[in-house]
This record gives structure tokens, C-alpha cells and sequence, in this order.
């Protein structure tokens, strides 16, 4: 616009109405930012429901009232083993090799070879390794001779060391996924000329431990408790090797070898027993076909990487769980 | 002429504009009551590893909500249940002096709100971490929500002890955002220091909380459902059973430090500190990997604290996604930052420069962090054994504090009078 228009159009205007930009009009603009600017954006938060609040104050902190809702029914009536085959149908997914990195490259991957460590191991007639099956109660009597076999107590104090313990050669952890109980000592060694460090993210009431390993060495790990689940164990110096453990306060847990086939002896039987199945890909294993044999009764749906049994006294019962790979890449 | 028109209508604008400034003023601007936030971020990633919860997901945040309300009360009005050994870790009394607005006074007239008043801008409300100046801090605050700690005289992921925090509180952190609160009282310190601890348990019990209800079954919309009592006796024993847990590692705490043997006789002496330099580099206790040779903190690191391992860890399969997912959205995390080795020639050490406070740093490593802990054996361990005694810890620690002293190009210079000439 032309400024001898303006000014026209500034002739025309009438007495009362506003120049285009006074002073006044920039404050007014500045203060309903300002309010604006007010306004939070939070996501927002649910606020605590005072009714519930109290009755669950009042629920936690009463004289506990424990009515016994009559659980205690169930008696193990002797022991039986369970024993399985995890199988993968389809092809084998494919990863890519780990990056190996730093100064460290040739103790590492030696004959220029990167460790062949697969998220996803498959035996050679399609059975899953690495699948972690253990019993998963909450309430599980842990000094009861009737539900924990009594054989148990000798290995219960093991120190777990040599071929049984927990070694990494060429940068690769030798036990992908290693399982203990938590009375047990676990041997950490080091066969590599330089030095790793052991890193276990244990929850849980399991100790945390992340020390270093010199080579050759022999460092004693104690976890005192048992973990919520498989915990990761790692090596922040080569932070693409990685492991798994799972420590347990009973004995009933199993992994599955390089052929897919795990057993868990002497389980209380009788009673119902909830399992959980965990792969390190999955997490929960969940979508199987499974097929269980003539004396396990199996009630309810696998779900949440959880089934619930029933063994028949001295009878061993078997399961076969197959698991398409396309669950392996979704 | 023309200015006379202006007069007329300056005074005009600023009427209008000053009224509306007086309802804003009168009205305020709505700030909300201080609310505890829950842990999306965790709620989402044990989503992912367990299960969706669907439609359920609100009604079972809300029902947390509930449960750690009933439990530990409100940011203006703590609560402690009376469970075994917690009013021994926390003392209600110290909570309610740290608790409430900032600058609110109590019916006795003595000052509250302290927390909100000196931690919560950076630490916020919740003890999260994500206080409003948290982003523009490196490195980012503290999360209680983990209940771990860096700077501590307890073995492994033990608690620190009240007089750790304290100290915390009194030095600040050097090198960080963390400044010092030496000019609080006493007992306002032991009131921040019980608050924090309260809002590590209340966090810790939070994400025992969140784990039980990703477990729930499909047709379960709470956790604890004040209508059905079975469900509701269930749901009382696992969640004291939970504050028991997370409880009972305070309790601990005290009776789990860290056994700090005296220093050799010779210790800081030139000839220790040669140990320390040869001990420094060599295969058992590896500085050099991450701190580097000339000890600057250049070694090769690719890593993260475990704070932001947890929902960014570039190694897991989908660890990448998962991040994309929390921090896209819902803005629920914050950038990862790498982590860096201390460059030691500083002469800051976060943790403090005490040769004790030296030693708890490698006796038990950082938790929380890559840096492990340096493997010390027994006095009397056979000689084979390749872990190092604690003279040898002593040695580092004296090479360590002797660094910033050193020339950078030459590492420990000889004396002069040993020196060669070519």
C-alpha cells in the first residue's frame, strides 16, 4: 500500500476507532500471551480417588485380618519329571554379525570372525536353544520336604565352577544364558589375555555385581536372592557382549540345549503348577502350539509366557512346544 | 495536532489491557495442586516386554495411583505405613518438615516445604528427575524412582546410608548442577535426606506395583479392587510384601558397608605412587581402558548410565524402537547423553576427594554407571590368585590424586637426579 493512501484511509477513519497498532494494543497482546503462556502441557495425571485411597489405607493398616480363603487345600502327592522340546517352524531368522570395536578387535574376533552370538538359537533340527522354562509361584514353600524333593539340599550350597561356571573366551560370554540357585556361588572367570568386566543387572533380591575380571582369574559371585525373571549380564568394555541369568530360591527351573530339549526332575505333583517360558528375543514366549502327553493336565491357556500344570505322581510327562518364526520378527 | 490525537488514545489501551492483567492476577494462573507423577515411562516398557494392557492400561494407572497414595500419602501430606523397620528408615517428622508448598508453615509456626523449596526445580515433585530446569542440565538430576546411587559407603546396589546423602548435601557434587546445602540447618538436612529416601521407596514400590499389574489377567481392570474382598487379601499380601522388599535394603544399608582397611605405611610415598601408575595401566584393575593412558577420560566408551540404559540401549534388539516410542510421544524420557569416564587430572571428583571416598569408588565401582569395581582379595588368598589386596587399591588411589600434579606428555616423571642424559 502506498503511504498517501494510508493516510487516506487514516482521514476516513471515524473518531473511535483504533489506530492499527497503538501501544496499548502490543500491551493487551503481550498479557493474553502471557496468559496463555500459562497453560501446562502435561500430560495429565490421574488424581488419587479419595474413597480408595482411604479403604486401602485403612485395608493396609489394620490388624490384618488374615482370612485364610482356604489355599491350603492342595498337597503334592509325590514327584514326577517334566521334561520338553521347544522347536521354532519356519525359516531361521537371520541377524547381523556384532560390532566389534576398539583396540581390542583382534583378541576379540579372531581370524577376523565376529562372535557368532544369535538372539535366536536354532539347533540343527530346528530346536530352540536357549529358552528358559522355570516353576513361577507366588507362594511356593521353600523348607517344605513335601514340595521341594530332598535331594535338592545337596547341590543347594554348590559352588558352581570350571566347565559349570561362567567364562568368556574371545569376547563372547561362553553361557548364553546361565541359570543358578540363589544359595549357590557362581564361579566368574576370564580365559581371554585381557582383562573383562562382569556386569549383572540382577533385580530382584538378587545381588547386583559389576566387577572386573583379570585374566584367569576366578572371581565368586553370591547372589543371595533370588531375581524377578532373566536378568542381563554384560561387559561394558565390549559393550556388544551380552548374557543372561536367571536366579532362582528353588530348584525347578530348566534351559533348553542346542537341540531345543529341556528337563526339570522331581516336581511336587498333584498340585498345580504354574510355569513361566521366557526367550531372550520374545521375553514372554506366547502364540505356541503346544501339545502335552497323556498324564500332564494342563488347565487353562497359555498366556503371559505362563501355563499351569498338573503331574501325576512318579509318571514323567513330556510337552512339545513349537514356535513359528514369524514371532521372531515381528 | 497529531500528538494530541496519540494522548488521547494511549491512555485508553492501557485501561483495557490493565484490566485484563488485574483478572488474570486476581483469577491466577491455575497452577495445579502438586501432584505425584506416575512412571509412564516404565509402565510402557514392561507393557512392551509382558503384555499390552489395552483398554485397562487407565484404569490400572489410576488404580496405582491409589495404592501408593494410600501407602505414602500425598507431595503436601506424606503418609508412612507402619511396616517393619520403615519408620526407622524414614521418620515422619522429618518428612513432614521437607513435605508441602514452598514456604508454608506449620500449626507450630516451624518453616515447611523444603523440598519444594531447594530440590524439586531440578529433581521435581516426584523425585524423578524431570523437574523443569532438568533438561538443561548436564548432567540431568537424579531419578530416586530406582532407589540407586552413585556416591555411597554401601556395598553393591545397597542404599546409601543417611550420612551419605547428608554429605551429598553438604559438598554438592562438584562438576555437576549439585550445588551445596551447607548453610541448612541440621535438621533440615535430615529432613531432605529422609525425603529423598522416601521418595526412592515410594518409587521403588511404584515399579513393583507396575510389574504386578502388566501380570494381572485379562479381565482384572485393578490391582486392588476395593469391591472383592478375595482380590482384595490377595492384593494386600503382595503389595506389603513389596514395601517389605524395597524396606528391608534400607534397613540393611547400615550394617553393608564397604570394610576400608588402613593405607600401607609407605602409602603416597614416590614409590607408591609408581605402584599406582603401573597398577593404573596394568591388566587386573584396567583404568586405562575407559579413563584412558594419560588418565584425560578419553579411552574408548560407548556406553550409558543405567538410568537411561533402561529405555535406551542401542545394543538390545528393538532397544532403538522402544526409545523412539517413549520419547515420540509421549516425551515420557529425556536425550540420552553418553557417558563419560572422568578425566582424572581434574582434580574433581564427583563422589568427593577424600582417599576414602576414593576407595569406596573402587572397592564397590559406581553403581549405575559402567565403572566396575576393582577386584580385591583377602590378606591372606593365596598368591596365585590374580585380584589385588588393598594396599594395592591404596596405591591407585595415591597415583589417582597425585595425577593433576603430573605432566600430561610424560606420565610420572622420574626425579631429576635419576633422569639420563643423552
Amino acid at each position: 500500500m502506498k503511504w498517501s493512501t494510508r493516510k487516506q484511509a487514516r482521514k476516513n477513519r471515524s473518531r473511535w476507532q483504533p489506530r492499527r497498532w497503538q501501544p496499548g494494543m502490543w500491551f493487551t497482546t503481550a498479557c493474553l500471551l502471557l496468559v496463555s503462556g500459562c497453560v501446562r502441557d502435561l500430560p495429565p495425571d490421574g488424581v488419587p480417588d479419595k474413597g480408595t485411597v482411604n479403604s486401602i489405607r485403612e485395608s493396609l493398616s489394620g490388624d490384618a485380618t488374615h482370612a485364610d480363603t482356604g489355599t491350603a487345600a492342595a498337597e503334592p502327592t509325590g514327584f514326577a519329571t517334566f521334561s520338553g522340546l521347544f522347536k521354532l517352524s519356519g525359516s531361521t531368522p537371520s541377524f547381523p554379525p556384532l560390532p566389534v570395536r576398539g583396540d581390542d578387535a583382534t583378541m576379540c574376533a579372531p581370524s577376523a570372525n565376529s562372535p557368532l552370538v544369535r538372539p535366536v538359537a536354532v539347533g540343527p533340527n530346528g530346536g530352540l536353544a536357549n529358552v528358559v522354562v522355570f516353576l513361577d509361584m507366588k507362594k511356593f514353600p521353600l523348607d517344605d520336604d513335601r514340595w521341594i524333593h530332598p535331594s535338592f539340599a545337596e547341590t543347594a550350597g554348590d559352588v558352581l565352577t570350571g566347565e559349570a561356571g561362567f567364562d568368556q573366551k574371545d569376547c563372547v560370554f561362553l553361557t548364553r544364558v546361565f541359570t543358578m540357585r540363589s544359595t549357590q556361588t557362581l564361579d566368574i572367570m576370564n580365559s581371554d589375555p585381557k582383562g573383562h568386566n562382569t556386569n549383572i543387572a540382577a533385580n530382584g533380591r538378587a545381588r547386583q555385581f559389576n566387577q572386573l575380571i583379570p585374566p584367569g582369574a576366578k572371581i565368586p559371585y553370591t547372589p543371595g536372592g533370588a531375581t524377578k525373571g532373566v536378568c542381563k549380564v554384560g561387559c561394558n568394555i565390549h559393550d556388544w557382549m551380552g548374557a543372561y541369568i536367571f536366579v532362582s530360591d528353588h530348584p525347578y527351573y530348566a534351559v533348553t540345549d542346542e537341540n531345543g530339549r529341556f528337563e526339570i526332575p522331581q516336581l511336587p505333583t498333584g498340585v498345580e503348577l504354574t510355569f513361566r517360558v521366557w526367550q531372550e528375543k520374545l521375553n514372554n514366549v506366547e502364540n505356541v502350539k503346544v501339545g502335552f502327553d497323556g498324564d500332564a493336565i494342563a488347565s487353562k491357556k497359555w498366556s503371559r509366557g505362563k501355563f499351569i500344570l498338573t503331574l501325576t505322581n512318579e509318571k514323567p510327562s513330556r510337552m512339545d512346544v513349537e514356535i513359528s518364526s514369524t514371532e521372531f520378527s515381528k | 495536532m497529531k500528538l494530541s490525537k496519540r494522548r488521547k488514545w494511549i491512555p485508553a489501551g492501557y485501561i483495557s489491557s490493565g484490566l485484563l492483567l488485574a483478572t488474570v492476577m486476581v483469577t491466577g494462573c491455575g497452577a495445579p495442586d502438586a501432584d505425584f507423577r506416575a512412571n509412564e515411562a516404565y509402565l510402557t516398557l514392561q507393557e512392551n516386554k509382558v503384555g499390552e494392557l489395552g483398554t485397562r492400561r487407565e484404569s490400572i494407572k489410576q488404580n496405582i495411583e491409589d495404592v501408593l497414595t494410600g501407602l505414602y500419602g500425598t507431595p503436601d501430606e506424606p503418609h508412612l505405613l507402619s511396616v517393619d523397620g520403615l519408620s526407622d528408615v524414614v521418620e515422619i517428622e522429618n518428612l513432614q518438615i521437607a513435605a508441602g508448598p514452598t514456604g508454608s508453615i506449620d500449626e507450630a509456626g516451624a518453616r515447611r516445604g523444603l523440598y519444594r523449596e531447594h530440590c524439586a526445580h531440578c529433581h521435581g515433585i516426584t523425585g524423578d528427575g524431570r523437574g523443569p530446569t532438568a533438561e538443561f542440565l548436564n548432567p540431568y538430576p537424579r531419578d530416586y524412582r530406582l532407589g540407586v546411587y552413585k556416591f555411597k559407603s554401601t556395598t553393591g546396589k545397597m542404599p546409601p546410608t543417611r550420612d551419605d546423602l547428608k554429605k551429598t548435601l553438604v559438598e554438592g557434587i562438584p562438576g555437576t548442577a549439585m550445588p551445596s546445602f551447607r548453610l541448612l540447618n541440621g535438621f533440615e538436612l535430615d529432613a531432605l535426606v529422609d525425603y529423598v529416601r522416601y521418595l526412592s521407596i515410594r518409587g521403588e514400590t511404584e515399579r513393583a506395583l507396575i510389574d504386578y499389574a502388566v501380570e494381572l489377567e485379562d479381565d482384572q481392570n485393578v490391582l486392588w479392587n476395593i469391591a472383592d474382598e478375595a482380590q482384595q487379601t490377595e492384593a494386600k499380601e503382595a503389595v506389603e510384601e513389596m514395601v517389605a522388599d524395597v524396606v528391608a535394603k534400607y534397613v540393611a544399608a547400615h550394617d553393608n558397608r564397604i570394610p576400608v582397611p588402613a593405607p600401607p605405611e609407605n602409602w603416597e610415598t614416590a614409590e607408591s605412587i609408581a605402584r599406582g601408575r603401573e597398577l593404573f595401566a596394568g591388566p587386573i584393575a584396567n583404568c586405562i581402558k575407559c579413563h584412558g593412558l594419560t588418565a584425560l577420560g578419553d579411552g574408548v566408551v560407548n556406553d550409558y548410565d543405567d538410568w537411561t540404559k533402561e529405555f535406551f540401549d542401542p545394543n538390545a534388539p528393538g532397544g532403538r524402537e522402544t526409545f523412539a516410542e517413549l520419547y515420540g510421544s509421549t516425551h515420557a524420557v529425556m536425550k540420552p547423553r553418553p557417558i563419560r569416564p572422568r578425566n582424572l587430572r581434574m582434580n574433581v571428583f564427583r563422589g568427593g576427594r577424600r582417599p576414602v571416598d576414593l576407595y569406596w569408588r573402587l572397592a564397590n565401582g559406581i553403581v549405575g554407571t559402567p565403572m566396575p569395581a576393582v577386584p580385591i582379595k583377602a590378606e591372606d588368598a593365596p598368591e596365585e590368585d590374580p585380584r589385588l589386596v588393598s594396599d594395592d587399591v591404596w596405591h591407585i588411589i595415591a597415583y589417582v590424586r597425585n595425577l593433576p600434579y603430573e605432566d600430561i606428555s610424560e606420565p610420572a616423571p622420574l626425579p631429576k637426579y635419576q633422569r639420563k642424559r643423552h
